[in-house]
């Protein structure tokens, strides 16, 4: 056996070479090598509307979307979104997976109705609170009118509000995929844990503060850095469906303002400068919460 | 007093439960209401909460003017298609990278698990630009090679957590019975069939529900998505016709209904299984 090992391992080598091949040459074509592009067009001046040729130009992109103010609103924007909304859905999942946690009637109904709103299209759910959030024709204005006496407000045309439709609608969407997460943490804590504790005489907070909470780490700390780079970079349809990025930039984020940039103004190299922006910050975030969590 | 305490309690808790039922609940009523009401009665002020007429007229309109049945089809095309694509080829690296080592294996292994971090916004340019090169721009395999951008990084990802933890033993014993390794790899798949299923659903769910790669891909009913049909509806001049929005958007979504529990149950499980 020994002797033919070598000849063995090459022979097998190849049988998983041969496996992998077929997925390597898709995701090259679809994947690294639009990627690489990408890069590339980052560092080029490459306009269709005028068609200009394409022209290398170094950090020339960069340093104009840095100095241009549109840009700073957008990265903001996307800044913004992500510190307000990230948060809201992180407490309410945690709030919605600590009640189902619970024993209730009719658990695994309740579940799959709380879960909808993530399973849904992305795209449906916006048509959705874009047709909540309508002036005149709007259940929400409405309703918010005859409860609790509040004016009409214009939910995606006030510049100061526009922002917060979007995030009560992303909200909506997301906080559930929390719940199901933190869900499924909170089961795998042992029960022995609990009993030790109420042996111990603790509270019911005392609980949730020392056997809870730290239990969930592992499970809560990916939940939020997989949440925090999703709203950063793909806030997409929400946007585009309820507002468009108006009114006057108040709600454009980086996804959505690369893809106009790119694919509607055809600034095809500032376009892909925006979406290197984003990637660049994203890793930062990914290695800051990383570094954090290690720290502690 | 234990008793009064623990009464108010349960009120508490399912009176939460409630409030929590209610918010997912009302935009989906509302959504469904919309689509069954004449349209006059849909751009009534003020709105009118509960449904008094009933008509299919709104869904009538969805069939003749959207076309809807064609976009539901390029969906189901689409959809099949990149599943189809995903999980043979992806199930099949799965396997050849739990099993084999070879040179840049580990490489590939470790772009699998960064490419889910790298935003989809990064590939919006590119892939438009190679797309128009190759003459895929709006046509069904367009879209499914673009969605392959997340399918098949995830199957890979998660087939291969599964096939890491059956035995090398089973394929072994039909490897001395005198199986070829493909035969041996297809008696690891029906091990993995539970893995299938949950990277099934899940790219299902993506698939199904993506908007932006079908948006920059698609031009016409040729291989225009039901999500890209009924955003452009927003578009109509004069009135948005919010009946044929919400009936589109009804019909879309019957399937994640019908599909609910399972989905919900696997979200889960491959997020706390991969990582």
């Amino acid at each position: 056996m020994r002797t033919s090992y070598g000849l063995h391992l090459k022979k097998e080598a190849m049988f998983g070479i041969l496996l992998v091949m077929p997925a390597f040459i898709i995701l090259a074509i679809v994947y690294l090598y639009p990627l690489a592009y990408d890069i590339y067009l980052s560092f080029s001046r490459w306009n269709l509307a005028p068609p200009s040729p394409i022209e290398f130009i170094g950090l020339e992109n960069y340093v104009d979307l840095f100095s241009d103010a549109t840009f700073q609103k957008v990265l903001y924007n996307s800044l913004f979104f992500t510190g307000v909304s990230v948060p809201c859905e992180f407490f309410l999942g945690l709030a919605l997976a600590l009640l189902i946690n619970k024993n209730i009637k009719g658990k695994n109904v309740i579940t799959t109705i709380l879960a909808l709103p993530m399973m849904i299209a992305p795209v449906v759910a916006a048509l959705t609170w874009r047709w909540l959030y309508a002036y005149d024709y709007g259940i929400l204005n409405f309703l918010l009118n005859r409860l609790f006496g509040i004016e009409p407000l214009l939910w995606m045309s006030d510049i100061n509000i526009a922002m917060y439709s979007v995030i009560i609608a992303d909200v909506w969407i997301t906080a559930p995929f929390m719940m199901l997460i933190l869900y499924a943490g909170l089961q795998m804590i042992p029960t022995e844990r609990y009993e030790a504790a109420k042996v111990d005489g603790a509270s019911s907070w005392q609980m949730f503060r020392y056997v809870t909470l730290p239990s969930l780490k592992g499970v809560l700390l990916v939940a939020l850095m997989v949440r925090t780079i999703d709203a950063f970079t793909k806030l997409f349809d929400v946007v585009y469906v309820i507002t468009g990025g108006g009114p006057a930039y108040a709600t454009e984020v980086l996804p959505t303002y690369a893809y106009k940039v790119g694919l509607a103004f055809f600034r095809l190299g500032a376009g892909a400068a925006i979406s290197i922006i984003t990637l660049l910050i994203a890793a930062v975030m990914i290695v800051a919460i990383l570094r954090g969590s290690r720290g502690r | 007093m234990i008793r009064t305490k623990k009464f108010i309690n349960e009120t508490l808790l399912y009176l939460a439960v409630c409030l929590a039922l209610f918010s997912v609940l009302f935009p989906l009523y509302w959504m469904f209401s919309t689509s069954i009401k004449p349209p006059l009665k849909i751009f009534s002020i003020p709105p009118k909460l509960l449904i008094e007429e009933f008509t299919l007229e709104n869904y009538q309109r969805l069939f003749a003017e959207v076309p809807f049945l064609h976009n539901f089809l390029n969906s189901t095309i689409i959809t099949g298609g990149a599943l189809a694509l995903g999980l043979s080829l992806g199930s099949m690296a799965a396997y050849g990278l739990s099993r084999y080592q070879f040179l840049g294996s580990r490489y590939f292994l470790s772009f699998i698990v960064i490419s889910r971090m790298i935003p989809y916004v990064a590939f919006v340019i590119p892939i438009y630009l190679l797309e128009t090169n190759l003459n895929l721009i709006d046509t069904h395999l367009g879209v499914i090679l673009a969605h392959s951008i997340f399918v098949l990084p995830f199957t890979i990802w998660l087939m291969k957590s599964f096939f890491d933890e059956i035995p090398k033993a089973y394929e072994e014993a039909a490897l001395v019975d005198g199986c070829s390794r493909f035969r041996a790899m297809f008696v690891a798949m029906r091990l993995a069939l539970p893995g299938l299923g949950t990277a099934a659903i899940l790219t299902f769910l993506d698939s199904w529900n993506e908007f932006m790669f079908a948006l920059i891909i698609t031009r016409t009913d040729a291989s225009q998505t039901v999500p890209v049909a009924i955003v452009g509806q927003l578009q109509r001049p004069y009135q948005v016709p919010w009946g044929v929005i919400t009936a589109g958007s009804f019909l879309f979504t019957l399937p994640i209904f019908a599909l609910g529990y399972f989905i919900q149950k696997y979200v889960a499980k491959s997020f706390v299984l991969g990582r």
